[in-house]
């Protein structure tokens, strides 16, 4: 017989713990002492004033020597209850070049580029086009940079992972062809001309503009910035656009994918000096960067919108050249501005001409700004290597000719 | 237990004196203490436990990051849902359910104008991406719409029934019956919560002489509605989602879904169809809508 008295057969510990859980979430069932007490005068107070234990005050730190940035609200000093909408380099338009000619009020006149420009393309001799031609291998393979290229994607195997690619970046190539092609044709057209230009590399403009009682901002970068001594000559008489209607963009107001902010300064700034000697801006190289502009649905960005996006930076550039010259106030402009533009990948290259005539962006009738565009065109199919050996194949000397025609262009 | 544990503990309990070795016996015994957790139960339709969306304060197009749960409580992490984990990480197309437009008998419809359809990694149906004035937004995509579509949005209910085009938005007042919508609304402007799968579409039956419209929903239930919720025309696209096979366990994976239980059996029945006359008409009013009870959790300590 056993001495010790007998264990419990099971420990029932844990199942009293769960019933005690379970039956301690009561529901509060509505009972009429409430109103009672009431009728009669005698005052309710909550459990919680009386049970729950006040926690002791904290320690307040000292301020940080950094100070915190300051909220984005209305108690910002930069706040304005007026919105402003916004365009920068990251942005596209989401109706593309419709939408842009809508917004700077601006048409075309004729297809393709303006006739002076087009007397200005001529073919080259050999040892030019192996310069060039130098150029786009040093440009594209030969650059000993390397960088981690986006991912590859395949729609049809989501779940497939490509190696990593390394390389030329897109906007690396672009920025090389510009200089170097820049370059080139400053040697090739001599002292005379050389001398009357002059370069910026990421001029910035900024133009605060009002267009039907919106205010509008464009903060826009001229990645490279041709100045000269003498403005461009018009190419076209300033009233032969006026007659020429505007696109329809119904139900969407030209100003959809701007940003709105309400907390913005508004100034008016342009890269050089009124006095300078070459503060007239003559042509522009944009480079499109696949991975700074996007749309912000993160659909790919179409072609439209990038040829958009080369009307918005030559009529910013120009615009703030022409405040410059005439002062913030001018609206008609006397004389012209006439601004060159040239955007690149690396590889696709669009060539375009804006004259400005006005800077009253207001209604759609009265003055229009023109705009001369050519189709995109590639200066290669495909630069890499092939099997080994260094290959750019469809080279298309057609490029250089027109930057060459753009560059000697006044 | 191990007789040195129980030596040890013993030891404990008669000197009530520190033992060397004690901490691991007492963190041995408190590993075993049973705590209560309440954890939800799966089934509870519009909770998954399959991602977290983080949305901002303002309605944008911006494709959002989620955060995928693999079938766990977000509260106390526990697992819910067994079958949910792994598959391709998709952003989250925010889709403004709610398409509101004039309510004035003499005004015009709003008119928007379809900009893409695009497929969305979430959800079955396409979406279309739709631009009006200075904003942008997302809608269930109908079967046969395209970009440059125009659609119109009115919350006016005529004396005559409206006759819709596809991807047209009205009150349920407003359509005949016969009409295949989509998006319905259960409370009137609470936004489209019916009928949002690839392919499906809802019917309108009848029109109730009071003031609701009875629809018949792709599960052959019939609801009664308030005339003045908002109904988007049409069938939605991607009809033929439920006609594809998924193609290989490998797919589902990619989707998202972990393997079966093995639990199914079709003989048994216990899982199976049962074959039961439809519920009656299940009528939507705000006046019926069942606030939980509240319940207050008791505890010993304050």
């Amino acid at each position: 017989m056993r001495l010790s008295s007998s264990l419990w057969a099971q420990h029932l510990g844990r199942m009293i713990k769960r019933h005690w859980y379970i039956q301690g979430n009561r529901p509060i069932i509505q009972t009429a002492t409430e109103s009672y007490l009431k009728s009669q005068n005698i005052e309710i107070v909550e459990p919680e004033i009386l049970l729950v234990q006040q926690l002791p005050e904290r320690l307040k730190l000292n301020e940080p020597l950094i100070p915190l940035p300051l909220p984005k609200d209305k108690t910002h000093p930069n706040w304005k209850d007026k919105p402003c909408l916004s365009y920068r380099d990251h942005n596209v338009l989401l109706e593309g070049v419709e939408q842009a000619k809508v917004l700077t009020k601006t048409v075309e006149i004729v297809d393709g580029l303006p006739e002076s420009v087009n007397n200005l393309i001529t073919e080259h001799d050999e040892r030019v086009e192996e310069l060039v031609l130098r150029t786009v291998y040093n440009s594209t393979i030969y650059d000993a940079y390397q960088e981690r290229l986006p991912k590859p994607k395949d729609p049809e195997r989501p779940g497939f992972m490509f190696p990593r690619p390394y390389g030329i970046s897109a906007i690396r190539k672009a920025r090389n062809l510009s200089q170097k092609l820049l370059q080139l044709c400053e040697s090739l057209s001599g002292p005379q001309v050389a001398f009357e230009r002059n370069l910026i590399y990421n001029g910035v403009v900024s133009l605060p503009i009002e267009k039907d009682e919106k205010q509008l901002q464009f903060e826009l970068r001229a990645d490279m910035l041709v100045t000269s001594t003498s403005p461009l000559k018009p190419m076209a008489s300033k009233g032969e656009g006026n007659d020429i209607q505007l696109p329809n963009l119904h139900p969407i107001d030209s100003t959809i994918t701007l940003e709105k902010e309400n907390i913005y300064t508004l100034r008016n700034f342009y890269p050089i000096m009124k006095n300078s000697q070459w503060m007239n801006v003559h042509t522009i190289f944009a480079h499109f960067n696949p991975r700074e502009v996007k749309n912000i649905y993160e659909t790919p960005v179409t072609e439209s919108q990038i040829l958009g996006r080369s009307l918005l930076k030559s009529f910013a550039v120009g615009a703030a050249c022409a405040r410059q010259r005439f002062g913030n106030e001018v609206l008609s402009l006397s004389e012209p501005v006439t601004v060159q533009c040239i955007q690149s990948d690396g590889k696709m290259f669009h060539f375009s001409v804006l004259q400005l005539n006005t800077l009253d962006l207001n209604g759609s009738g009265g003055e229009r700004n023109i705009w001369w565009s050519a189709p995109n065109i590639n200066l290669y199919e495909k630069a890499g290597y092939e099997g080994g050996i260094p290959t750019v194949q469809n080279y298309n000397p057609e490029v250089f000719r027109r930057i060459f025609a753009f560059y000697n262009n006044n | 237990m191990s007789a040195a544990v129980i030596t040890h503990s013993l030891i404990r309990r008669v000197l009530n004196a520190p033992v060397k070795w004690q901490l691991a016996c007492c963190f041995q015994q408190e590993r075993n203490v049973w705590k209560g957790i309440d954890k939800p139960k799966p089934g509870v339709p519009g909770t998954c436990y399959r991602r977290i969306v983080h949305y901002p304060e303002e309605y944008t197009v911006k494709p959002l990051k989620v955060t995928n749960l693999g079938g766990r409580d977000p509260v106390t992490g526990r697992l819910v849902v067994k079958g949910i984990g792994g598959g391709i990480k998709h952003k989250y197309h925010w889709i403004n359910w709610k398409r509101e437009g004039p309510k004035g008998l003499d005004e015009k419809p709003k008119e928007e104008k379809v900009l893409q359809v695009l497929k969305d990694g979430c959800r079955t149906a396409f979406i279309a991406l739709v631009a009006c004035g200075q904003e942008l937004k997302y809608i269930l995509a109908t079967q046969n719409m395209k970009p440059g579509d125009v659609i119109r949005t009115s919350q006016a209910i005529p004396r005559i029934p409206v006759r819709a085009n596809e991807g047209d938005a009205f009150p349920l007042g407003a359509l005949p019956v016969g009409t295949q919508v989509h998006c319905v609304e259960r409370y009137p402007g609470y936004g489209g919560t019916l009928v949002h799968a690839a392919g499906t579409f809802a019917t309108i039956v009848r029109h109730d002489g009071t003031g609701r419209v009875v629809i018949k929903m792709p599960s052959k239930r019939e609801f009664s509605l308030h005339n003045s919720c908002m109904a988007t025309v049409g069938r939605l696209s991607n009809h033929l989602h439920g006609s594809t096979p998924i193609g290989s366990a490998q797919n589902n994976r990619l989707l998202g879904n972990r393997p079966r239980s093995g639990l199914w059996k079709r003989k048994e029945g216990r899982h199976g169809r049962k074959i039961r006359p439809l519920p009656p008409v299940k009528e939507f009013s705000i006046n019926s809508k069942l606030t939980p009870a509240s319940s207050v959790r008791l505890t010993l300590s304050v």
